[in-house]
Order: C-alpha cells, then structure tokens, then sequence
C-alpha cells in the first residue's frame, strides 16, 4: 500500500474512508449494572463506515450495537475512543451540534405537534428561513409518501405512518449520516418487508449514509451493503452479506446468520481431516488445528448433499425426513451421535429416503469452513 | 346451567360470578354512603331558610347572600386566596425544576432529595405545625403572610411533584433525545418541548397545590397573625361555637371546590389518554 | 465507568436547579425538627411562652412526673394516659377503616373500567375536601338538633348525647382517613387477575378461602400503606377531637399544640413532639424491616 497516493490512481478504501466516512476508533463504554456489576457494552470498537454506504450492525441484545448507534447520535458519552466523521471529530459535540440524525425504535415523535411541524421542528432548530422550511417539508412528506397529513397529530396515524414521519424528520435535516435503532421492530411482518424497500429507496434516493442497528439477520442481510456482526461488545466480522453467510469468521457468526452444521474434523500429519469415520479428505485451505488435533468445520445445510453429486465426507443413519414444500430438511444421525441438518432443494423425486437407511453425505471443499478460536 | 335472561342481558347467577364475594357489595355501598352522606346533609342544610343550622324552614338562598356579603368571611377568604395562588406558584415552579433536575444528582443524593421532599406528607401536622411557629420564632420571622407562605409552599411541593413526577415518567427519555438529536438546545427544548409535553402535570400539580393551601387549617393556625387569618383559621372559630346556616354555606363553597378540582385533575388526564 | 445515562439525558436541567425545592424543605421541613429536638432540652422560661437556651431534660421528666409540694418526684401517669388514648383510639380508627374500606375497594375493583374510575373519583373527593368541612358535617348529623335526633325523636326513640362525645371524635377521625385506606387497597387490588381466583375455585376453594389465601396476600402492600397512612396522621389528630369530642378528652395533638399557646410550656410541648415522632419512627423503621424482609414493596404516596 503506497504512503503516498499518486495522483490519478484509486486511492485505498481505507483511506477513502477515513476522509469521508465515519470512523470510530477503539470505542469503549461500561456500564453499571444495578446489582453492582459491570457490563462492557462496547469493548475496544474499531470501525469504518464508508460515506453513503447502507451500513447494518446486527448482534443480539446486550451485545452493544445499540450503546454504539447511541454514541455516534451524541446520546451517550464513550468511556475512551474516537469518532470522526469525515476529518472532523465529533465524539467531543454535544447531540444538538452533531451532524448526524437518528430514528428512534418508539419514532419518539412530539405527541403535541403536527406531522408537519415535527418534520419542521430541526429545520427551526437550524434558523432556516421560513419558505425554505415549508418547501424542505413539503419536499421531505412527498419523499416518505406522507402528502396530506402534514395536519395530523401523531396519534392519529398508523405505526407505518409514524415510522415514515420520524424518516421524514430525521432526513428533513440533510443528515451526513442517518442513524437507525431497530426502526421497524414495533411492525408487522407484511408492513415490515415495504418498508425494507421503502428504506433501500430511501437510501439509494438522497444518498446519505445509513447506519441500520438489528437484530433481524434476515433484515440485516436483505438490507445492508455491507453488514457488522456484533458480540460482547465488539465487531467480530465486517463484510458484505454474501462474505458474512458464506465465509463465517467463527463459530458465533456461522451460527447466528442462517443455519450451520458445526463438524469436529481430526487432522493428520499430512493436513488431511476425516469426519468421524468418514474418508480422509485434503482441505481447500491450509489450517491450524487445536491442541487436540482436531477443527471444526461450519457448513451450511444446503451445502451438503445426499445424492452422491459431491466427494463423500461421512455415512450416517437417516432419522428424519421433513417435507416443507421448498425444500425437504434431512437430519441424519452420524455414528459418534453428532446430528446432521440437511435441506434438499427439489427435483427430489428421483431421492428414495427410508428413515433408518445409510445415507452417504457429501459436500464441496469449498464449503467447509474451517473455523478460527473457538471462544 | 341455569341462566337468567333479565333485561335481555344474560346474567350469571351471584353464585358463579367469580367476581362476586359475599357482604362485600352490601358494605361497600354502605361504606360510600357513610363517605357522602353527611356532605349530603351539609348541602341541603346550606339552602335553609331558617336562622338555626339545623331547623329546617323551606328553601332560601338567603345564607348565600349573607356569606358573599360578610367582610370578615370576604376579606379571609382573599387572604386564603392570594396565599394559596403565591404558595401554588412558587411549589409548581420549584417542583418543576425539582423534578427535572433531581436525577442529576448522584443516586444517594437523589434518594436523599426524593426523601426530603416526602417528609412534609409523613409528619403529623401538629407537630409540624408547634415546629414552624418555633423555628420561625428563632430566625426572627413573625407569624404573619411571609411565614405563612413559606409554610404553606413547603408542604404544597410534594403536592405538586407527584403529578408532574409521573407525567415526566409517561412522556419517557426518547422524546427529548429526539429533540437534542434534531439540534434543540436547552432553552428551545424547555419551551417547545418540555414545556408543552408537561402542561397536564403542571395543571393537576397547581391545582392540588390550591385545593392543599386552601384547606390548611393546623399549620396556618400558628403562623396567622390579626392581618393575615385564612379561611379555615376563621372558619374554625365559628365552628366551635356551633353550626350555624353561615357555616353551612361556606362548607358548601368549599366542598364545592374540591369538587370541581378533583373532577378536572381526575378526568382531564384520563381523557388524553383515551385520545391517544 | 458510568450509570446508564446518568446526567446525560437531554432536556434535563442542571443538578442545582434543584436546589430552590430543596432548600426550602430543608429549612422548613429539616430546620423545625432540629429546633424542636432542641428546645425539648431547654429550660422554660419563669413566665410566658418560649425558652430559656439552658440544657435540662426537665420537660421529658414532666411528661412521666410531677414536682410534689416538696420538691420530690412522683410518678404521674396523667400524660401516658392521654398518649395510651392516642394509641388507642388510631388503631381502632386503623381497624375499622379497614373493615369498611376492603370490601369497598374490593366491590371497587369487581366493576367495569368506566365504573371503576368514577367509583375513584367518589372516594377521592373527601380526600381533597377541606378537613374543618368534613368535621362539620358529621356536627349536623350528630348535633341535639341533628338528623339523627330528628329521625330518632320521629321514631319516638328519644333524644340522645351524641356530639361532643368519645365516640363523636372516634367517628370523625374514621370519617377523615377512611379514603386513606380505601385507596392504597384499591391500587393493590385494582390490578389483581381474577383469573387466579378462577383457578382457585377450579382447584376446589370455596368463595371465602380464595379470598383469604389467594386476594388478601395479594392486595398485603396495600393493607400496609393504608395503615400507616391511616394510623400515623390519627395519632395526631388535632382537630376532631376539639370540633367532634368537645375537648374533652384531649389527644396527644391537642396535648402538644395547647404546650405552644403563650405563657405555656413550650419545652415540654416539644418533648412530647420528639416523643410522638420517635414512636412513628419506628414504627416506620418496623414496617420498613418486616417490607425488606418480606420483599413487599410499601410506598406511602396515594
């Protein structure tokens, strides 16, 4: 990587990153817990969010996303750590100054006022002169699809409505980065899936960098461009969707997004592995294994297959046998009681599956993932 | 199972209504009745004709005159008034900032805070009362409007704090991020938002502050000087000559208040909520 | 290290705009104990009212002894008996309002949602009625020439002392506090699940066991807060003793205010304020022990 860009080449995304982007250096927050313990909500978080990129942080509760949006939007105060956006640090400002705007997970509209006036209140805030505000209101309830209900109280509209104020609100301001808390937990699944497509238009529309906290892998994985898998306070992968499901950094990401088969594989002197008693195989990649010469392997279940259309990795008893319209799920019991799932994608006519039968199972090398540290 | 049609509604027999306990409706309407049943007699007392309290002779509003007409009951109930407006004011501002700063104290001190504001609801009037008039006595204050007001704002604040405590409660944090987030800084935030959000708690806290200050009899009895006697101050010499159709009336015009002010500060809330 | 969002939460004001409310409860509130606690051990002064700043603890001496003619002590129960009467008659004020308030509160909480808020309302409205007001009240029922002389006198029953009597204070103080009670029970009552009591008969319970083993626990804080709320403000009870009771039989309250009076004996009014405060000190301190070990959650705020 050159020190010094040379005029007319790409220059790296890191540091395209770090002079438009946000970024967040080593990010740490503790709380006290009322019992008297201590939680570290972020533990170290270092991240590059990339000027306007559809950024997902998705984890389970408690394992710090939320602390982290908080922290960017000025709502909470890092123990240590940066954040800048752009060139600018802003984790000193206080919310008010801070160029960014959020959604709240309950919208947290101002009951008293209008659906035009809420829109309005942070252009007011700025000063801005009074046709501007009408016109950039006006602009912002055509843009959320809100046209005639600039009169209405909050209470007044649907949840789906509501939401699409507090959008309406937030992007009103011409935020440099639009900060999401789970927006559209308190929905309705059919409610849910328009608005994931009204948000991707949104953000493709105005361009503004979208930074989407979830706990819905589903959602995090439909929406983001690129996605932060988060755990006890930290960001254990960052990529793209694709990178994230196919490529599980370990155990925890392999088992959170999606479904995985984990495999305990012995390893010989020569780098080769077997599962269980199954055939000894080479690996795609070379690995270290554990202490005990073993690793384990994550696999997808619809990465294995029992119809001898991959190498063979491990015979094993057929238990059960699940018609789900799409798919048939297959779960086969291999010899050391390990269980294996399974989705068979159709034609599966031509399969003739009798629970309690030997069945062959087979996979790519390149779908088994060998997986680093087990925590 | 046998069902009874009365009225078109079904009803379930007493004995398989699983809501229904034996006695418990005979002595809880007599219970109500015990409650309203001598304001009851007040009120139809108040509309008699007659020169003695209790001897009933037809139906006159005569007593309402002389009561709105009387400069002793007048000019007491102004001093009650104009006490209870400047006590009220005062504990609602107070309790306002009060309540919306206390968490900003460290947690020992904000439960500390929290407990000197009840201690005014926990000790018996009396002794507060014999308390006050010794402490005023030893700063060098006289019983008088000053001493009155300081008092009477003292025991109106945690009145005035449990409505606008739990308003602050029900409006919730996210609200006010919004607003540091959409760029309000302080001083827009306490008018635009804040403000407005808590005008309900604000309204019940004064009134019951009103009602609180109007009403107090004990405290303000050792602390009224000859210019500064409230209402019940006065009240309470004519009551203990005895009832009198003067009397009445009054008790009626306060009860009246009460009334009035615990129907608002207990519908009007209700009603916002049911819009919502 | 920090508390979640401690200080940090917008639209709050400064830590010191609290303190205008807590300096006047702090002068007027903490500021008349301490000089209570202090002119208790003070001397009264040869004539008039106030003290002598001179340590005695003359005045706590009074309320057990008399000075006899020569100068001895002797035990003199006069005051214990008033404060003996004080006790007496808070809990049997205690007692009774829960007799009529748990079925109240009870039947309350039995009714639909829209009945149930006015039913509120009708036991909120003597709470707030002026003190002097209710008292009144109860003179025109219980009066020589009161409605219950009139309805006995047309029943020919006679004429009967009922005003100015023991049992006229002892019902006025009932009369007072029973909203008191009525609605801590309510609050503990109203979001009772009657699906338990459903499950009670279902496992066999007759009508009276469900309500002893499965609503009374249930609606215990309730049953706390009202007696206190109820006990604590009889004891020094001040008013209906004087209005209903005639004044005379005086009450601890009365006892003290009558020590304030001028040419009276301020320190000894004083010491028995201490004394009465101490009494509901632990009092509380015994109900605050029994709630912590018992995990009940007791608040006295309505």
């Amino acid at each position: 990587m050159p020190n010094a860009p040379v005029i007319g080449t790409t220059r790296p995304a890191e540091v395209v990153a770090r002079e438009n982007g946000l970024t967040i250096g080593n990010a740490r927050k503790l709380f006290a817990t009322p019992e008297g313990g201590v939680v570290k909500a972020l533990d170290g978080v270092s991240l590059q969010i990339r000027d306007g990129e559809f950024f997902v942080m998705l984890g389970p509760s408690g394992c710090g996303k939320t602390t982290l949006l908080r922290a960017i939007a000025g709502l909470e105060v890092l123990d240590s750590g940066e954040i800048y956006l752009g060139r600018d640090r802003i984790d000193s400002l206080p919310a008010y100054a801070r160029p960014v705007n959020t959604v709240f997970q309950s919208y947290a509209l101002f009951p008293h006022l209008t659906v035009a006036q809420n829109i309005a209140f942070g252009l007011q805030m700025e000063r801005l002169p009074k046709p501007e505000i009408a016109a950039r209101v006006e602009e912002m309830m055509a843009l959320v699809r809100l046209d005639g209900l600039g009169g209405r109280l909050p209470s007044q509209l649907s949840g789906g409505q509501q939401q699409r104020v507090a959008l309406a609100r937030a992007l009103a301001k011409r935020p440099r980065v639009l900060l999401l808390d789970e927006p559209l937990a308190a929905l309705d699944l059919k409610l849910r899936r328009g608005m994931q497509d009204e948000l991707r238009r949104l953000q493709r529309t105005t361009g503004v960098t979208f930074v989407f906290v979830t706990h819905d892998q589903e959602e995090a994985l439909s929406l983001g461009d690129r996605i932060a898998v988060f755990s006890n306070g930290v960001p254990v992968q960052v990529g793209t969707a694709e990178e994230i499901y196919e490529q599980p950094v370990n155990r925890f990401v392999a088992d959170f997004i999606g479904e995985s088969n984990f495999l305990a594989a012995e390893i010989n002197d020569d780098g080769d592995f077997r599962v269980a008693d199954g055939p000894w195989r080479e690996l795609s990649e070379p690995v270290l294994p554990a202490m005990d010469g073993t690793v384990t392997l994550a696999v997808r279940p619809e990465r294995l297959v029992v119809d001898g259309t991959a190498p063979e990795l491990v015979r094993g008893a057929l238990a059960e046998v699940v018609y789900m319209g799409t798919d048939l799920r297959i779960r086969v019991s291999l010899a050391d009681g390990t269980s294996l799932a399974i989705r068979v994608s159709p034609p599966f006519e031509q399969l003739h599956l009798t629970p309690g039968a030997e069945v062959v199972v087979g996979a790519e090398p390149s779908h088994l993932h060998p997986l680093a540290g087990e925590r | 199972m046998s069902e009874l049609i009365v009225d078109g509604r079904k009803r379930v027999p007493r004995i398989l209504d699983i809501r229904s306990f034996p006695g418990v409706g005979p002595v809880a309407v007599a219970a109500l009745v015990f409650l309203y049943l001598p304001m009851l007699v007040t009120t139809v007392y108040a509309f008699n004709a007659g020169d003695q309290a209790l001897v009933w002779e037809g139906f006159s509003t005569q007593w309402f005159g002389y009561v709105l007409t009387n400069h002793t009951i007048i000019d007491t109930a102004i001093t009650s008034v104009q006490l209870a407006v400047a006590a009220t004011v005062a504990a609602v501002v107070m309790a306002l900032a009060f309540a919306l700063s206390v968490d900003g104290l460290r947690r020992r001190g904000s439960a500390l805070a929290n407990a000197l504001m009840a201690a005014p609801l926990i000790i018996p009037e009396v002794v507060l009362a014999v308390a006050t008039l010794a402490f005023i006595r030893m700063i060098g204050l006289q019983p008088g409007f000053l001493s009155l007001f300081l008092a009477h704002t003292t025991f109106c604040i945690p009145f005035a704090l449990m409505p606008i405590r739990s308003r602050l409660d029900a409006i919730g944090r996210e609200v006010f991020e919004a607003g540091a987030d959409l760029g309000a800084t302080a001083a827009p935030m306490l008018w635009r938002i804040t403000l407005p959000l808590l005008v309900p708690g604000l309204v019940s806290g004064a009134l019951l502050s009103f009602v609180i200050s109007m009403d107090d009899f004990i405290i303000s009895s050792f602390l009224s000087s000859a210019g500064s006697t409230t209402l019940p101050v006065y009240l309470y010499g004519l009551i203990r000559r005895g009832p009198s159709p003067a009397i009445n009336v009054v008790a009626l015009l306060l009860l009246t208040l009460a009334v009035v002010v615990t129907s608002f500060t207990y519908l009007a809330p209700k009603k916002k909520r049911s819009e919502s | 290290m920090s508390e979640p969002n401690r200080g940090r939460t917008p639209g709050r004001l400064p830590w010191f705009a609290s303190l205008p409310a807590l300096v006047i409860g702090a002068l007027f509130t903490i500021g008349p104990l301490a000089v209570i606690v202090a002119f208790s051990f003070m001397t009264r002064p040869a004539q008039g009212g106030g003290v002598v700043y001179q340590f005695t603890t003359d005045a706590y001496r009074t309320s057990l002894f008399t000075k006899s003619f020569n100068g001895d002590l002797v035990f003199n129960s006069a005051y214990l008996e008033v404060f003996w009467r004080s006790v007496v008659q808070a809990t049997i004020s205690t007692a009774i309002c829960f007799v009529l308030a748990f079925p109240l509160a009870l039947w309350i909480a039995t009714r639909t949602p829209r009945v149930q808020n006015l039913l509120v309302l009708a036991v909120t409205i003597p709470f707030w009625t002026n003190l002097l007001v209710r008292t009144y009240a109860w003179m025109l029922v219980l009066a020589k020439d009161g409605v219950i002389n009139q309805a006995s006198r047309a029943l020919g029953l006679g004429e009967h002392e009922l005003l100015y009597t023991d049992l006229a204070s002892q019902l006025g103080l009932i009369y007072t506090f029973l909203p008191f009670m009525v609605l801590p029970l309510y609050s503990s009552l109203s979001g009772f699940d009657f699906r338990l009591a459903e499950a009670g008969y279902d496992l066999g319970a007759h009508k009276f066991t469900v309500l002893r083993r499965i609503i009374l626990p249930m609606a215990r804080p309730g049953i706390i807060s009202g007696s206190l709320l109820v006990f604590m403000p009889a004891l020094g009870s001040y008013v209906q003793p004087v209005l209903l009771g005639g004044g005379k039989v005086l009450l601890i309250g009365n006892l003290i205010a009558s020590q304030f009076g001028d040419s009276r004996n301020w320190p000894f009014g004083a010491a028995l304020s201490v004394i009465i405060l101490a009494l509901l000190g632990l009092c509380l301190l015994g109900v605050g022990l029994w709630a912590r070990r018992t995990g009940t959650k007791v608040s006295l705020s309505l």
